[in-house]
């Protein structure tokens, strides 16, 4: 599903962020990656979404090329990804349910699938009762969770989370994982990066490490969850 | 597109501005502000060439036949007139009428005037003319050289001095209301174009999740474009509204005015609205659509390149 074979990237300040990674994820897999802030976590992260291309070696994510993706097909290669950031990132001006619409909107689905998918999702993650709701009106936890929705309303192959609790109480951090557990189950893969190694010892899921650039551990598939301690 | 497309990208502009109520009134405040500029501009030009175009309508070029020329050679005259380039009208002047109207606008210089020239009658030295106007006052030389080589004139009085002025002024208010229309929609470009910099860059946060949730440039900009399209009809008519509000008031107030001579001279020459209705909307929304729309694509590009 993600493969990468003997990554570099270097920036043009000279900082070399990922320095000779080879990693697999298969179909499926639920993967932590950890790491200090500045080891190269965020950087694998926005070379899987294509934000940056790898300075050298080969990025394979879905059966596509990433280095090598034309400017023309990163949006359809975006549109089998689900993408959760740290800040929600959502749109101020839309309320809970065009939030989650508008990812489908720019995928170009019927208004028809849209009225039927979107109050699905929502139900999803419980924020059913919230879908006229302005993001500034929720709290930081369903904020998370509409992005979430948003990120699985495409029916996405693989989960990108990029520190998705950072800005959430710890009780909501647990729902959140446990939320992706979830969708992780019914076949999803999800990536999710972390530096609350408390949080990741909650689960029973992959661990890789990384730290200036480099792998520096991984615990390989592990599967189910450990439970809460 | 499907139609149901259109609706959402229109939907998507509306809300938009809405959404960005700030930055819209903004927008609109400065596309309108710049527009009236620009539309009381071609109105001033408007109105002065039609001023300028009134006086050179009073124009008057003389050309005095040979004496005792036979009416044969007057008509054939005439017919080289009609034939003249650059003529719009001719009358005949005979040597009585000539004479009269020398006479007449003599009258009242001394008090026995009707005295002093009865012996001129006696012994008529003004020679058959013709009055002839010219269209172009710019092509006065060569025309006076035409109508002098015509066989039967004698010679030609021309007011080549006034000719000469007016047709600078027309250059002048011509090339002056066309800079400054240039000028101010150079200005108005810089200001909206700042203005949608700044919308956009308020909203490359939107922008970015766009990308990410695998929208297409087109898309995202295609709102952004409807948006820019949007503010500059709108203000296009704010500004077309102003307008003929603030031109129907002048003219409601000259005309109240108490009558000084060149009032009535200027109410008389003021271009009604409506001649100029049709270029002043076309011109706002031209530039209010193209302004608010070319500007949307350029700014909204920067932001797409993630």
């Amino acid at each position: 599903m993600i493969k990468l074979s003997n990554v570099t990237k270097k920036y043009e300040s000279g900082n070399v962020a990922l320095n000779n990674v080879d990693l697999g994820i298969e179909r499926g897999e639920f993967v932590f990656i950890v790491g200090s802030s500045g080891a190269g976590k965020s950087t694998l992260m926005r070379l899987l979404l294509r934000e940056e291309t790898p300075t050298s070696g080969r990025i394979i994510v879905n059966g596509r090329n990433v280095g090598e993706m034309r400017q023309r097909e990163i949006p359809y290669f975006r549109r089998t990804l689900g993408v959760v950031f740290q800040d929600f990132r959502l749109i101020p001006t839309m309320n809970v349910y065009d939030n989650v619409a508008f990812a489908l909107r720019a995928t170009n689905v019927s208004s028809k699938d849209i009225r039927q998918r979107v109050p699905y999702i929502l139900n999803l993650v419980g924020l059913q009762g919230k879908a006229r709701s302005m993001p500034e009106n929720i709290s930081g936890g369903e904020q998370q969770r509409v992005a979430l929705a948003r990120a699985l309303v495409n029916n996405p192959d693989i989960i990108l989370a990029d520190e998705p609790t950072g800005n959430i109480d710890p009780e909501l951090s647990y729902e959140i994982v446990e939320l992706l557990s979830e969708i992780n189950k019914v076949g999803t893969t999800v990536v999710m990066v972390t530096h609350e190694h408390e949080l990741v010892a909650q689960f029973r899921h992959r661990i890789i490490r990384i730290e200036r650039g480099r792998i520096v551990a991984d615990t390989g598939k592990i599967g189910g969850q450990r439970g809460r301690k | 597109m499907g139609g149901s497309s259109i609706g959402y990208l229109l939907k998507e502009g509306g809300r938009n501005i809405y959404a960005n109520k700030q930055m819209s009134i903004a927008a609109i405040g400065v596309l309108v502000a710049c527009m009236l500029l620009i539309g009381m501009s071609i109105l001033f030009s408007f109105n002065a060439n039609s001023f300028v175009g009134y006086v050179e309508a009073q124009n008057e070029v003389v050309a005095f036949l040979d004496d005792g020329l036979s009416d044969s050679g007057i008509a054939a005259v005439e017919k080289q007139i009609a034939a003249t380039d650059n003529v719009s009208s001719y009358h005949f002047i005979s040597k009585e009428e000539g004479l009269d109207s020398w006479v007449a606008s003599m009258s009242g210089v001394t008090e026995d005037s009707e005295a002093l020239f009865e012996p001129l009658y006696e012994d008529n030295v003004i020679p058959d003319s013709y009055s002839v106007t010219i269209r172009d006052l710019s092509q006065l030389e060569p025309t006076v050289a035409r109508l002098e080589s015509i066989s039967g004139v004698n010679y030609v009085r021309a007011p080549e001095q006034v000719a000469k002025t007016i047709t600078i002024v027309k250059q002048v208010v011509n090339m002056g209301g066309a800079a400054i229309v240039l000028l101010l929609i150079g200005v108005a470009s810089m200001i909206i174009a700042n203005t949608i910099k700044i919308t956009v860059f308020n909203r490359r946060k939107e922008i970015q999740i766009m990308k990410f949730v695998g929208a297409t440039n087109m898309f995202i900009r295609l709102p952004f474009i409807v948006e820019g399209l949007l503010l500059g009809l709108i203000s296009a008519t704010l500004a077309f509204l102003l307008v003929w509000g603030l031109y129907s008031g002048l003219i409601f107030w000259l005309n109240g005015s108490e009558g000084v001579a060149w009032f009535s001279f200027i109410i008389e020459n003021l271009v009604p609205f409506q001649e100029m209705a049709a270029q002043l909307a076309g011109c706002f929304v031209l530039v209010g659509v193209t302004i608010g729309t070319v500007g949307s694509i350029i700014f909204v590009r920067k932001y797409l390149k993630v």
